[in-house]
């Protein structure tokens, strides 16, 4: 038991507190300590030590970005600099081999992100097809991901939107696509498992909630486990969920006491809200951002946040956008939304977007990054190492 | 933070009445691995839980031997455990304490790590490690195989082949 103090003092660390301490750890050093020792590159490898750098990560503000696509580039901004005063947005590479996010005029880039991964889609609208690929922006990786084999003729089937998700009880990110095939009735949904690197797709019965129009625009949200889609149900707007563990779907009623129904002042007529809503996150909760008012002069926007039951956070003044809650600072006194502006010319409408911070205390709102553009598209992601 | 201060809150009158009523008796030696008895009251050390489970099990009679800590580090280890049962420090001086308490140099830290590792005292052991870690951040590969003493096990070729794999991480 002789201990030699040296001059130079060595420290030795037990395996245990390494992994502790290395989990603290930005990716970017990770990815560099890699090449210090077999031992750290198999630990920083691990899939087991990617969940937990991903838990430490995800309590950590100064780990969350937000990815801006613009019409001809991808920005990355830090979620800490994003509620403070000067906003810019750091360039990220994205040059994917065989997967061009800008060229075609039919394409359409859309963005899901959950975990720390983004998955993107580029959805042809001239041929009905959709292509995936899923990045990793923090480690710079990424995988295309191969077509499904099953689906039938593009021409004879109706897509909705995509989600992307991770399913806790496997461990694994999964991408989800619903979709009807005409002229029968026939609902079906197709599912990606990033592990197993495989499509598999799911017969739906008729009687299943997921029979219920999907609207076409609103993009879906990955919350704790399942994907919401807003939807119309008998008529009435309503949410539901596909839970990527059960692989079932369920129902979520909208909060009780909000009309989508807004009487109109002198002639009575129904003026239906039920477009102007859409769903996002709040924190690591589900929130509904919605147009709803007492009479059709008398309109605001109410933010519902759904802990055990709906809350409701704020109401804020309607200025004639849509809003898609995506985040919210530290302290929950502002919120960043992508706003959704329709402007007609003549008849046919077109969507303009743009990011904008409201303050829910002062109620003031201020645009970021960009002026309205018909091509922005954002996202948030945690610094992970799921995809090396 | 949240938990800590409510932690406080309920812990406080519970443990003053708990210390009245013991007074003096509960004061507990702690022997250094060179050999100097430090004697603080019961309440201060039993925020290590390694010292609690021993008084819990009726070991605590005599001198605790703490063979793995020295007398130096025992001594910062306590002044943070006396801070940690004060609670009339509010959450900000708190912080303050503690900011100051890990601004030491990499040796001392090395040892507070480890003895906080091994008398298992949760909040010091996360805030020499978030410390370790800082200090880890910007660092080489070749620093950090020199500051633990890790052989590099790669041949030059293997660990060539990881390097370009993510040169980027080497950017300034």
């Amino acid at each position: 038991m002789r201990i030699c103090k040296a001059r130079r003092r060595s420290f030795t660390i037990p395996n245990d507190l390494v992994e502790d301490i290395l989990s603290r750890l930005p990716v970017k050093s990770l990815m560099r300590f890699k090449c210090v020792s077999k031992a750290w590159h198999t630990l920083i490898s691990s899939r087991q030590f990617a969940k937990s750098h991903f838990q430490r990560a995800s309590q950590n503000p100064s780990c969350m970005n937000v990815l801006v696509l613009t019409d001809n580039c991808v920005l990355s901004l830090g979620y800490e600099a994003l509620f403070h005063s000067c906003v810019h947005g750091q360039p990220v590479d994205v040059d994917f081999k065989g997967f061009p996010l800008w060229g075609e005029e039919y394409v359409e880039t859309n963005l899901a992100s959950c975990n720390g991964l983004v998955c993107i889609e580029l959805y042809n609208r001239r041929k009905c097809t959709s292509e995936y690929l899923v990045w990793n922006p923090s480690t710079k990786s990424y995988k295309n991901i191969p077509r499904p084999t099953s689906t039938p003729d593009s021409r004879s089937c109706w897509f909705y939107r995509f989600g992307f998700g991770y399913d806790y009880s496997t461990d694994d990110h999964k991408i989800v696509r619903p979709y009807k095939i005409f002229p029968f009735d026939i609902r079906r949904i197709e599912i990606f498992a990033l592990k197993t690197f495989t499509w598999k797709t799911i017969l739906v019965d008729v009687d299943n909630i997921y029979n219920c129009s999907l609207p076409l625009i609103p993009k879906t949200t990955y919350c704790k486990g399942a994907i919401y889609w807003t939807a119309m149900r008998y008529g009435k707007p309503s949410i539901i969920y596909f839970d990527l563990a059960e692989e079932i779907f369920h129902e979520l009623p909208w909060p009780e006491s909000v009309l989508y129904c807004v009487r109109d002042g002198s002639s009575g007529k129904c003026f239906y809200t039920s477009g102007l809503w859409e769903l996002g996150t709040f924190g690591e909760h589900l929130c509904l951002s919605v147009c709803t008012g007492e009479s059709r002069k008398n309109l605001c926007v109410q933010l519902w946040v759904m802990k055990e039951s709906w809350t409701r956070l704020a109401t804020i003044p309607y200025l004639g956008t849509c809003l898609r809650p995506m985040c919210a600072s530290k302290n929950g006194e502002k919120v960043l939304m992508r706003e959704t502006q329709v402007k007609y010319v003549g008849i046919t409408g077109e969507c303009y977007y743009k990011l904008v911070e409201w303050n829910l205390t002062d109620h003031t709102c201020t645009s970021i990054l960009c002026d309205p553009s018909p091509r922005m598209e954002a996202a948030t992601y945690v610094e992970s190492l799921y995809l090396q | 933070a949240i938990q800590s201060s409510r932690f406080s809150c309920v812990g406080f009158p519970l443990a003053y009445i708990f210390l009245a009523c013991k007074k003096k008796s509960m004061a507990l030696k702690l022997k250094s691995s060179d050999n100097k008895i430090f004697e603080v009251e019961e309440l201060v050390a039993v925020q290590s839980e390694t010292i609690k489970s021993l008084v819990e099990d009726g070991c605590a009679n005599n001198v605790i031997p703490l063979p793995n800590v020295d007398s130096k580090t025992l001594e910062l280890v306590l002044d943070w455990c006396k801070n940690h049962v004060d609670v009339k420090l509010d959450e900000e001086k708190l912080k303050e304490y503690e900011d100051k308490f890990i601004e030491v140099d990499l040796a001392v830290l090395y040892d507070l790590l480890m003895a906080a590792n091994y008398l298992n005292i949760k909040d010091l052991l996360n805030r020499a490690s978030q410390k370790v870690a800082d200090m880890l951040k910007g660092k080489k590969p070749e620093q950090i195989r020199e500051t633990f003493n890790i052989v590099n096990d790669f041949s030059p070729e293997e660990e060539e082949e990881i390097r370009k794999e993510n040169l980027w991480a080497f950017e300034e």
